[in-house]
């Protein structure tokens, strides 16, 4: 979204020994105010592309003819050392821009190899006096370029974080954080932290702490895994670091605010969850447990399904189906509610009267991560095969 | 002279199915020019040849590419001070959208590869990268190169949240290993991929190991980090896990399906994240360093690890393999071997500025 003031701005000009070009900008292609382009007279330019497809070039206008001409057949290093582009910022010894350099339409042009970023300042020095015919007197032109900044944008929220209960197992696995926005990656865990409100302490690494983070949807979600070692039984640093949650504590997820999201922006605001550790939970998910309520048949109504705890929500979403009695998957959209213990099909079409089935991949796992048939604390190593191999379970009701 | 029997996997742009066995060939000949279009690049690993290996987690795959770069082997020092902030002025950004996400040395030519994301939001750029003994840094091109790509077991389905996140990997002896966890189910994996890639189904073991108390034998703890190591002669798998078991076993046991029972060979202490691991001999005697996110640098004597009895104890700390800080080796966010009597360290100072350097091996 473009304001009143210039999306890119010229800016500033850097005073050099013996001239001082001024110029502003007012649009996408930077433009002289103030000055005319005067062959013998360089000045320094950057443009951005057209804006469907911005590609940002500096060019050196304003050189005579005779110049351009003796420099289109020169290498690309003479004009390297001519026309130096670099970051405005950090130390004075830093390398230039990644690039490449041509002499075209009477210009000589870089082209940077990565995008420009946004809101920093770079600096494009150019030194006459290295020109093949000219023989020029001047000192070298500066002029610094700020890229625009980002667009502005709502500041990003942190939606939601599940499981959604007050109430979790004290053996709970992981926790999903869903933001309204990307955010960035690799200092998530320096702005979360967990607080036993019973102590008023702040948990010492509660969390596995993966390089790469674990994100999902553009860095949109993150799923935080309590340390493995400190939730299963009978681990060494469980039982000298203490386990992270204790059977009737109270604690409290906090996210800072200061954590930028993807455009480096903090978030609207800090987010603190507060919950209770309640019994742990070492059984084995399973759906005989499950309560099916069948729709009625050519309605379009839910088919729901109520589960007597909570399971995760990020494989509710994708670890079970219903196919219908043609045996064919039932299309429709998927609701979880009731703090993830209720799962809902709507079906695109009418329901057919009949056998249905639904399939329930056995990795689906509770809070705990307890899986179908297969408690946490029990470890099973599969073989894992190239092609999708995940094991299923199949319940089966009539629709009438 | 080694034999290859040659089962390339059906390629993406580049390497595309291939049958062919041949003898004493090198291990690029398979690769073909191409663009492995990486989404991410997170850790890196060499193999002979000068065939680097890249874990992509966006991309849910890994690639193998040809770097061209065979030597000859560089000697001297390096060192590349504030390697992050040139990194960011060639790459036309600020310091602090730029992360160094693995080292790895080519031990044909002695340079340091560096796995960079430009920026730190999903349409950060991945770039490889390369520095010299004179500290010079240049960008490896990716767009036209020998490759080949393969992808991940069980990729994400369209429409799914579900990533492998790939925490390490190595290459050894025609197999690349790859460690991954996964943002959804809890499992911790090890993948083992044929190379040249294969097209047929990546076995990969069952792995025990144990965990230094109760008699209690695991198989989902997330391997940090891990080398390959000869043992005996015998080509093994030295991982550490997460607070901190040392495991080996033998790589002839990672075959498809086969139950592995790992040999947790030294119990390192707890509350610790291992980063990055290297093997080296000095005066003759054969040592495993092991940088750490809290317990710092270690030098692990690796006498013993062919003889040493599996920890099957309830342990309180440490047991097992001895092994000594390295004080001067402060801030190391990455290691690799640079040559037989040198390491090179990536460190962070608390400001944030990174050095790559060469260092003598403790």
């Amino acid at each position: 979204m473009r304001t009143g003031v210039a999306a890119f701005a010229a800016l500033f000009i850097i005073g050099c020994r013996e001239r001082i070009v001024v110029t502003s900008q007012q649009g996408p292609v930077e433009r002289i105010s103030g000055a005319t382009v005067v062959a013998g007279e360089p000045t320094l330019r950057l443009d951005h592309g057209p804006k469907e497809k911005p590609r940002a070039v500096f060019l050196v206008d304003g050189l005579r003819a005779e110049d351009l001409e003796a420099l289109a057949g020169a290498d690309e290093q003479a004009l390297r050392q001519m026309f130096v582009l670099r970051v405005a910022e950090g130390p004075e010894d830093l390398p230039n821009l990644l690039g490449h350099y041509e002499v075209k339409d009477g210009s000589i042009r870089f082209e940077p190899r990565f995008p420009l970023q946004p809101g920093l300042r770079y600096r494009a020095t150019f030194d006459p006096t290295r020109l093949p015919v000219t023989k020029a007197t001047t000192g070298p032109v500066i002029t610094e370029f700020v890229a625009a900044p980002a667009p502005e944008a709502p500041r990003t929220r942190i939606d939601h974080v599940y499981p959604s209960r007050d109430v979790v197992p004290e053996n709970q696995l992981k926790l999903y954080v869903h933001f309204s926005a990307p955010m960035s990656r690799g200092e998530s865990y320096r702005h979360i932290q967990l607080v036993n409100d019973d102590t008023g302490r702040t948990i010492d690494l509660p969390f596995l702490e993966i390089a790469e983070e674990l994100w999902a949807d553009r860095q949109t979600r993150l799923t935080l895994l309590f340390d493995p070692a400190r939730v299963k039984r009978g681990l060494a640093s469980r039982e000298e670091a203490g386990p992270i949650l204790e059977e009737g504590k109270t604690y409290t997820l906090v996210i800072e605010k200061a954590w930028p999201d993807a455009n480096g922006r903090a978030l609207a605001s800090d987010l603190r969850k507060t919950f209770r550790a309640g019994p742990p939970d070492n059984l084995p998910v399973d759906p005989n447990e499950w309560k099916i309520d069948p729709p009625r048949s050519t309605t379009k109504a839910s088919l729901v399904i109520d589960f007597p705890e909570p399971l995760d929500h990020a494989m509710l979403g994708r670890a079970m189906r219903i196919l219908g009695p043609d045996g064919f998957p039932v299309r429709g959209s998927i609701t979880i509610d009731r703090d993830e213990t209720r799962w809902g099909l709507t079906p695109e079409s009418p329901w057919k009267a009949g056998e249905h089935a639904l399939v329930i991949d056995t990795e689906l796992e509770d809070l705990a991560g307890n899986s179908v048939g297969r408690p946490f604390e029990i470890d099973i190593f599969q073989k894992i095969d190239r092609t999708v191999r995940t094991e299923s379970l199949i319940r089966t009701f009539v629709v009438e | 002279m080694t034999t290859w029997t040659r089962l390339v996997g059906t390629g993406f742009l580049c390497g595309f199915a291939l049958v062919a066995t041949v003898r004493g060939a090198d291990l690029t000949d398979h690769l073909k020019p191409g663009n492995p279009e990486v989404k991410s690049i997170g850790p890196i690993a060499f193999g002979p040849d000068g065939v680097l290996f890249l874990g992509d987690t966006l991309g849910a795959k890994v690639v193998a590419i040809d770097t061209r770069d065979r030597g000859p082997a560089a000697s001297g020092p390096l060192k590349l001070e504030g390697a992050n902030q040139k990194i960011a002025a060639l790459l036309g950004t600020d310091t602090k959208e730029v992360m160094i996400n693995d080292i790895a040395v080519n031990p044909a030519s002695g340079r340091v590869y560096l796995a960079v994301a430009r920026g730190r939001g999903p349409d950060a750029i991945p770039v490889l990268m390369r520095v010299d003994r004179s500290g010079q840094i240049e960008q490896v091109a990716l767009d036209r190169v020998p490759c080949a790509k393969m992808a991940l077991p069980n990729p994400p389905n369209s429409g799914s949240t579900r990533a492998e996140s790939i925490t390490d990997l190595a290459y050894a002896d025609g197999r690349l290993i790859v460690a991954g966890l996964s943002n959804e189910e809890f499992s911790s994996r090890l993948m083992v991929m044929p190379f040249p890639f294969s097209n047929s189904a990546q076995g990969t073991g069952r792995v025990e190991i144990y965990h230094g108390a109760h008699g209690r034998f695991e198989t989902k703890a997330p391997v940090r980090t891990f080398m390959t190591y000869k043992i005996g002669g015998r080509p093994h798998i030295v991982a550490a896990y997460t607070c901190t078991p040392l495991v080996k076993f033998p790589m002839s046991d990672l075959t498809p399906g086969a139950e592995i029972k790992g040999v947790t060979v030294a119990e390192l202490g707890n509350r610790n994240k291992p980063l990055d691991m290297i093997a080296y001999t000095k005066g003759g005697k054969d040592y495993i360093l092991l940088a750490n996110s809290s317990r710092g640098v270690m030098k692990i004597d690796a006498a013993g690890i062919d003889t040493q009895e599996s920890i099957t104890k309830k342990i309180d700390d440490k047991a097992g393999l001895k092994y000594e800080t390295v004080e001067a080796m402060k801030g190391v966010q990455h290691l690799d071997k640079l040559d037989d009597a040198h390491a090179v360290v990536l460190t962070q100072a608390e400001d944030g500025v990174m050095t790559l350097q060469s260092v003598d091996l403790p």
